[in-house]
């Protein structure tokens, strides 16, 4: 039952996205969010739909992968589009049929409020797909340093980030091991109803929140024993650098949002 | 109860890229009454092994009958199986979770589903037989205790469901010496009064040696050597080359017969390493020396078990 659970969606390779920067990949994923916004009707969508098959195109990302990403959403996206569909009014009636009423402002809302959602996950997703989660954090720490000057912990926060991806596959190798020697006990967490079952959480949560704690002692302890003391005066052992892909995948973006901008204008 | 285990085969994510056998073909079987022991080196597959032994694992080929009954086959009760063949973990104390010592004791007998005076009359007895004392430690929470008596409850845990086979994984592991004693003597006991089959995983030659009946080595997955103590143990260079050793009596007479000194192979057990020796200084003569000297060389050893 464990063995599902994978480590965020990153897939290694070595494409012209992969090797950005991870801050110019956050950066763009967020101009791209504000392109989204932005878009004024259905109609433009085209410009974030080239934009992100462009992206995963170079990035060596399948359709079928950029789908996945969008599976977990089915019931919110449903969600969306029925109840833009029925319950935002509108002067135009298409439909109308006992107490159901389908408006031509209603069908375009709900596509336009489905578009968005599916835009923003597939397109957030190409970042995922291609940037490691230490990559992430390292991008992240960076690009909030600036807020030191209003005591943000950058470091700190970035730190967090990657002891946590670290101790991901220690934690559930470990939940494994407890699961393993409850059920020696003749513990059973597969049947019985939702109360039965969350009841039978116990004898394995609270040995591994005991060991998480222990651990987390532990490795404090270490990093101390090694001198860590915050960001201040740390250097790193992979800098960051922007090269000319970078620059080039800014002048694209740059573009694509001016598109989208003058065509919300035009509307 | 025997277990007998047949191509026993297990291989962990299969068809994925990180596929690795852990198990390959394994036959045995185990009789009631015996004291096995499971050596080998970290990643032989022990613990792969007797984890099959309750149905914690299924294998990816071959059969594992406990009392008869095929526990691979779909459909069969393996909480009977569990209550059969306890398995106590690697450092055990780690899976303790409830408020008092008495309720964590109690989950296992609980959930067989046995009455309350049952239960609390094994909670009882499974604390008497870790040697600890019920008045003192029952309403105590387990998070209070030292590590060594957290490890008794937790075997206490396991005792409980009153097994006709218990398997200890590195019971030992990370113990003082003293504790280290204590365990192996409640083994030890557990074996000989309740007529219990016990089957040990351990990497410490001087633990199993003097317990073990029958002794089981393990090599990347598979069963390399199978025997009793005094057979295994003389087989000296083999057991060095998987990473293994032997006893430190066994070790000391094999270095002697390297010098030339004409002693047995088969010795493994501080007594008769002594005695070996004892009647080889005697055989040159002066056997009062000889006593005196044999009695210096083996009585620092035996303070210092972890040497």
């Amino acid at each position: 039952m464990l063995k599902d659970i994978t480590l965020g969606q990153y897939m290694p390779g070595n494409t012209v996205v992969h090797r950005l920067d991870p801050r110019t990949k956050i950066l763009l994923t967020t101009a791209y969010i504000t392109m989204i916004f932005l878009v004024g009707s259905p109609l433009w969508y085209v410009v974030p739909a080239l934009y992100v098959a462009l992206a995963s195109r170079l990035a060596g990302l399948s359709f079928g992968q950029l789908l996945k990403s969008i599976k977990p959403l089915r019931f919110l996206l449903i969600l969306t589009f029925v109840l833009n569909l029925f319950f935002s009014g509108g002067t135009t009636i298409w439909v109308h049929w006992g107490f159901i009423t389908i408006a031509k402002e209603g069908v375009l809302l709900a596509v336009h409020f489905s578009m968005r959602l599916i835009f923003l996950v597939v397109g957030t997703s190409v970042l995922t797909l291609t940037t490691s989660p230490v990559a992430l954090s390292d991008g992240i720490e960076i690009l909030l340093k600036p807020l030191k000057v209003v005591h943000f912990p950058s470091h700190e926060l970035a730190m967090m980030m990657t002891i946590a991806l670290r101790f991901i596959p220690t934690l559930i190798e470990e939940t494994d091991k407890i699961m393993k020697a409850q059920q020696a006990r003749g513990a059973d967490f597969e049947s019985g109803n939702l109360i039965a079952r969350a009841k039978a959480m116990v004898p394995l949560l609270v040995p591994l929140f005991v060991s998480a704690f222990r651990r987390a002692g532990e490795l404090a302890m270490a990093m101390e024993a090694r001198c860590y003391h915050g960001g201040e005066g740390r250097t790193r052992l992979r800098v960051l650098r922007f090269t000319m892909e970078d620059t080039k995948a800014f002048l694209v973006s740059a573009a694509a949002l001016a598109v989208v901008i003058v065509g919300r204008s035009l509307l | 109860m025997p277990i007998e285990v047949e191509h026993l085969t297990h291989t962990y994510l299969p068809g994925s890229p990180f596929s690795s056998t852990a198990i390959h073909d394994l036959s045995l079987t185990i009789e009631d009454g015996e004291f096995i022991g499971v050596l080998g080196h970290t990643g032989s597959g022990k613990t792969t092994f007797v984890q099959h032994l309750n149905g914690l694992l299924k294998p990816t080929e071959g059969r594992v009958i406990v009392d008869g009954v095929d526990i691979t086959r779909k459909g069969v009760s393996l909480l009977d199986v569990r209550r059969k063949v306890g398995l106590v973990f690697q450092y055990p104390e780690y899976q303790l979770f409830e408020e008092t010592v008495a309720k964590d004791v109690a989950f296992g007998p609980k959930n067989i589903g046995l009455s309350k005076t049952e239960i609390d009359e094994r909670v009882r007895w499974a604390l008497e037989q870790v040697e600890l004392d019920f008045g003192e430690v029952a309403g105590v929470s387990p998070f209070e205790l030292s590590g060594g008596q957290m490890r008794r409850v937790a075997i206490a845990g396991v005792l409980a469901m009153k097994p006709k086979t218990l398997i200890l994984d590195e019971p030992t592991a990370g113990l003082d010496p003293r504790g280290r004693r204590a365990i192996l003597a409640m083994i030890r006991r557990l074996h000989a009064e309740n007529s219990m089959t016990v089957i040990m995983v351990s990497h410490n030659m001087d633990d199993i040696g003097p317990l073990a009946t029958r002794l089981l080595v393990m090599n990347r997955g598979e069963l390399v050597m199978e025997g009793t103590p005094r057979e295994v143990f003389r087989r000296h260079d083999e057991m060095l080359a998987i990473g293994l050793g032997v006893p430190r009596g066994a070790e000391l007479l094999y270095r002697l017969r390297q010098e030339g000194y004409p002693l047995p192979d088969d010795l493994y057990t501080l007594p008769e390493v002594r005695d070996a020796l004892l009647s080889l200084y005697a055989s040159k003569g002066d056997a009062s020396a000889a006593r005196t000297q044999a009695a210096d060389s083996a009585s620092p050893k035996e303070a210092t078990p972890d040497a």
